[in-house]
């Protein structure tokens, strides 16, 4: 029986965590290694993301085709699995970025107005 | 490597370089190597599971819990390799025998035809009360073709035989004479050239393609050149498609028009019947039953218009199909039910065991179910048990049907398999799949559903609270158990049945004696043109048969019994009553030479044989067999009796004086009644077509070369066919039968075996289960012997209840074998009890194993074992 431990934070992760990895891709392709660190240091230190939901993320969106991946070697010339974003990602990233604009402000107007970052705390786990 | 281990090997490298990555950063970040790399790792967490969840994003998700139900199934299996082998074998001889039954009825009752909509295509005969369907005579055809409306096109078919010359040894061939129409008709394209058209040569040829592959050697450039058939040359100018078949032997088809030239008066009579049927092809929007009124209207004008040659005929449209499966279809229906019911019961041993080893593993299930596992997830994973088993089973079972189908190949006799090729192909692995996946299910569902159900806290408690629960599974392993005795009382009955038939059959006296008798057919080749050429040769031939060492006894006629169709009349009897037209006596007429009876071994009732004195030019004179001789003079001597062929009243009567009685005998096969019959001499009316028929102790493999040269001394030119022996005659026309007894005796036995060990397991785990009550019990007092009877009476209820419901089924389904009976009954009393006796016998001998081990059981240790 496979543990059911990261199984439960994938789902919590899902849709948010997707437009992270596609965001951070936009600038160029990169390593799940990269990724991560890109997504820590671009959130301030706030969001930090388990290997456990990473690549399954990102095995999940190449099978989707969103994503692609391609060995090559890293700045200090180690061999790393690289992703970058496909036509189809870059698309998908569109429709995500305005769904998640319109999450965002639905919340915003419900109660107090809420500074941008608090709104995701279930990305920090 | 496969792809799923180069994708595992990839995700391995990825995450150790996301690893190495992280060390490699915190080492720039100032910290020593080994720190960073145990930091590192401390972040990643457990490599293991963070590689599984990945993994199972890659999709195949079902595929890949499919896949370990499987293995951990196979580890069930490998853990109880006794319990494997049982299922396995059951399984495989259930689904080996049907699948190998199942290819042979393809082949013949279920193959696509190869005709374009061929369930628009009928086949049409006349038909008339004394005999049943009969040939069609060619006048009669033509007003058919002009009159019918609801048949779009008629194809007049006559069959003929053709010598073959200028290819080695002279050999006659079957062939077709066909309308031009024969292609359209049939919806049928030659794969080679063309057909036949309105305008062609009445010598153009279109080859059968096992012809053209054995004569030209499937060589194309065979088109246009010449084909030697009777001394005439044919252009061959099409091939017919390999998958082409016919009834009949059909090695190539001859324009209609070549036959009609060369038998002007047989296609001009209207009475005269040949060996020819009509295929006909619906017209659009036409139904059957409409077309089938129209001829019947057809035929009865005609039957007016022509009374002397068509009064009481009729029409019969038989689908091509029947025309194609012909008499076969009751045995092979019988034999694949009976292998149903043979792979039913290896389902139902199977599930038996299910049950039974469900009941050993329901602490493990139960304890599964504790930890979260939801009952789905349960019932697949047994399903899936099921699955595996049912896979290996049929693996094997279809090497078991690769083998069996060759075997059956060599069983069954040809007119059995109706020329069909028996190959395992795709509509028949498809049933065998079918087969598995509906041997999976049926002995998988019932006890996956009976083990997941949702009674965890009693099974985990003691044993005391599962009891209500261990009834109940006992109730259904005996129902299963039962049932599996049902269904070998039917296959036992069938069997029964087949074997009666059978003896009989083989005491039926042929009314002739057939050891030592030897039949050798001889068609003379064109060139004989006088009668009184082809009496010599006969004459001649007789001549030096008899002079071949070891020969006691030899004569000619034109047909022997148990082969071919044999020439029929209306006879008229001087004196009797003048019966409508229609409803004359019709009896078999046979040409034979002086010396036929005694070397057949028929008994000359009255009066004498031919001689060398009754011919052309003698007295005519005819001897009459006894049943003919019953039916028309009742006790009178029918010596010097006259009768005639044909109707009274048309023309001048030819009278023939009886001069002989002789015994009946069984012309047709065993399994059929005899004939009235009429012995002509056959200098009378000499015949090209004959059978030199021959009496000799002499083994036939030495025999029949002497009595071929003994022929061909006589004319080199001449071909001579086999020489069979009269008592393989007499086999082959019990092929049939013999074929569906040994089958079906093979299913009874396996079915009496299997079922047999499916009492056992019963009765088995039973006593096993109760061993503590059955301790009690004689801690209380009882007896060893109550032991043993109690449990001996739990077969006997078993073998009660299957008997019963198997007389039951049996007399629902033994019916459907009546065609394929003789002389017993679908019903036989003796029969059914027969069964039903070998049934309980066994049942209670496989009971009786269990039951002894039940009255050994030692109180005390019973007890404390709990």
């Amino acid at each position: 029986m496979a543990k059911p431990r990261y199984r439960t934070r994938i789902e919590l992760l899902q849709g948010t965590l997707d437009l992270l990895i596609l965001r951070t891709l936009q600038w160029g392709p990169e390593h799940g290694y990269g990724i991560s660190q890109a997504i820590r240091t671009a959130s301030g230190e706030r969001l930090t993301v388990e290997t456990g939901s990473l690549y399954p993320a990102l095995h999940r969106l190449e099978r989707q085709g969103w994503i692609a991946a391609q060995w090559g070697e890293s700045a200090n010339k180690q061999r790393a699995k690289f992703y970058r974003l496909t036509a189809l990602g870059r698309r998908q990233m569109a429709r995500q970025d305005s769904r998640w604009a319109e999450f965002v402000e639905a919340v915003s107007r419900v109660g107090r107005p809420a500074p941008e970052a608090r709104a995701t705390p279930e990305a920090s786990a | 490597m496969t792809r799923r281990e180069r994708r595992e090997r990839d995700l391995r490298a990825e995450l150790r370089a996301h690893l190495d990555l992280d060390a490699a950063a915190r080492v720039a970040a100032g910290e020593e190597p080994a720190a960073a790399r145990h930091a590192a790792e401390r972040r990643f967490g457990n490599l293991t599971d963070v590689a599984e969840v990945t993994r199972a994003q890659w999709g195949g998700m079902a595929w890949q819990a499919l896949r370990q139900d499987a293995r951990y199934g196979l580890r069930q299996l490998r853990r109880n390799p006794g319990f494997a082998a049982a299922a396995v074998v059951t399984l495989a001889l259930g689904i080996g025998a049907s699948v190998a039954i199942f290819s042979v009825v393809y082949a013949t009752l279920l193959r696509p035809l190869p005709f374009r909509d061929a369930g628009r295509v009928y086949k049409l005969n006349e038909t008339t009360p004394m005999v049943g369907r009969v040939s069609v005579s060619y006048p009669n055809f033509q007003d058919w073709q002009s009159q019918s409306r609801a048949f779009a096109a008629m194809s007049y078919v006559h069959h003929e035989s053709f010598l073959l010359t200028g290819a080695g040894r002279p050999h006659y061939y079957g062939g077709l004479a066909v309308s031009s129409n024969f292609f359209a008709t049939l919806g049928l394209r030659p794969a080679l050239g063309r057909g036949f058209t309105p305008h062609e040569a009445a010598t153009d040829v279109v080859l059968s393609y096992p012809f053209f592959e054995r004569q030209f050697e499937g060589d194309s450039a065979a088109l246009g050149r010449a084909l030697r058939l009777d001394g005439q040359d044919f252009d061959v100018v099409g091939v017919l498609p390999s998958s082409f078949r016919w009834p009949n032997q059909a090695n190539f088809l001859v324009p209609l028009r070549y036959w009609i030239a060369h038998n002007h008066a047989q296609a001009a009579d209207r009475g005269d019947r040949g060996d020819s049927a009509v295929f006909a092809r619906l017209a659009p929007g036409a139904a059957i039953g409409q077309a089938r009124a129209e001829m019947a209207g057809i035929a009865a004008r005609l039957a007016r218009a022509y009374p002397a040659a068509d009064d009481q005929f009729s029409v019969a449209a038989t689908p091509l199909r029947d025309a194609f499966v012909g008499s076969q279809q009751p045995a092979l229906l019988a034999l694949f039910g009976g292998v149903v019911f043979l792979l039913l019961i290896a389902c139902a041993n199977v599930a038996n065991l299910f049950l039974v080893r469900g009941a050993a593993r329901s602490r493990e299930i139960a304890v599964r179910r504790a930890l979260g596992a939801s009952r789905g997830r349960i019932v697949r994973q047994l399903l899936t048990e099921g699955l595996v088993l049912a896979c290996l089973g049929g693996a094997a079972g279809l090497g078991l049907a690769l083998a069996g189908v060759r075997w059956l190949v060599a069983l069954v006799p040809p007119s059995l398999g109706a020329g069909a090729e028996l190959r395992l192909n795709g509509p028949i692995l498809g049933s065998a799949l079918a087969v598995i996946l509906l041997a999976a299910l049926l002995f998988g569902l019932g006890p996956a559903l009976q083990a997941a159900r949702p009674e965890v806290q009693s099974e985990l408690k003691d044993e005391g609270a599962g009891l209500a629960l261990a009834r109940r599974r006992r109730g259904l392993r005996s129902l299963v158990a039962a049932g599996e005795l049902a269904l070998a009382v039917i296959l036992l009955i069938g069997a029964g049945l087949m074997t009666q038939t059978l003896y009989r059959l083989l005491h039926t006296g042929p009314g002739f004696q057939p050891h030592h008798r030897y039949a050798m057919e001889i068609r003379l080749r064109p060139g004989y043109r006088t009668d009184a050429a082809v009496v010599n040769f006969w004459r001649q031939a007789l001549r030096r048969v008899r002079a071949v060492p070891g020969v006691e006894r030899a004569a000619v006629g034109d047909d022997v019994p148990f082969t071919g169709n044999h020439a029929r009349s209306d006879i008229t009897i001087e004196g009797m009553p003048l019966p409508r037209p229609g409803g004359y006596p019709h009896p078999d007429l046979h040409f034979i030479s002086p010396g036929y009876f005694a070397t057949l071994g028929i008994s000359l009732l009255r009066g004498r044989d031919f001689t060398d004195r009754d011919n052309a030019h003698g007295p005519r004179v005819a001897i009459v067999n006894e049943r003919l001789a019953r039916q028309f003079f009742g006790n009178a001597d029918p010596l010097g009796k006259r009768l005639h062929f044909g109707d009274a009243g048309a023309g001048k009567p030819d009278w023939f004086t009886i001069v002989g009685e002789v015994g009946d005998t069984r012309m047709y096969g065993l399994g059929n009644p005899s004939r009235l019959e009429v012995y002509l001499s056959a200098w009378y009316a000499p015949d090209s077509d004959m059978e030199v028929l021959v009496q000799s102790r002499v083994a036939a493999a030495t025999l029949a070369p002497e009595l071929r040269a003994a022929a061909a001394s006589v004319d080199r030119g001449q071909p001579v066919f086999e020489v069979d022996s009269m008592t393989s005659l007499i086999d082959q026309s019990i092929a049939t039968p013999q074929t569906t007894f040994w089958l079906l005796a093979l299913f009874g036995l396996a079915a009496l075996v299997l079922a047999a060990v499916g009492v056992y397991g019963v009765i088995a785990f039973s006593v096993a289960q109760r061993t503590r009550e059955i301790g009690i019990r004689m801690a209380l007092g009882a007896r060893a012997g109550d032991v043993l009877r109690a449990v001996l009476g739990q077969g006997l209820a078993l073998a009660l209840a299957g008997v019963l419901a198997g007389w039951a089924g049996a007399w629902a389904l033994t019916r459907f074998l009546a065609s394929l009976l003789y002389q017993v009954r679908p019903a036989d009393p003796r029969t059914f009890a027969a069964a039903a006796g070998v049934l309980a016998l066994v049942a209670l001998a496989a009971a009786y194993v269990p039951a002894r081990r039940a009255a050994r059981i030692d109180p005390l240790q019973a007890l404390r074992n709990e």
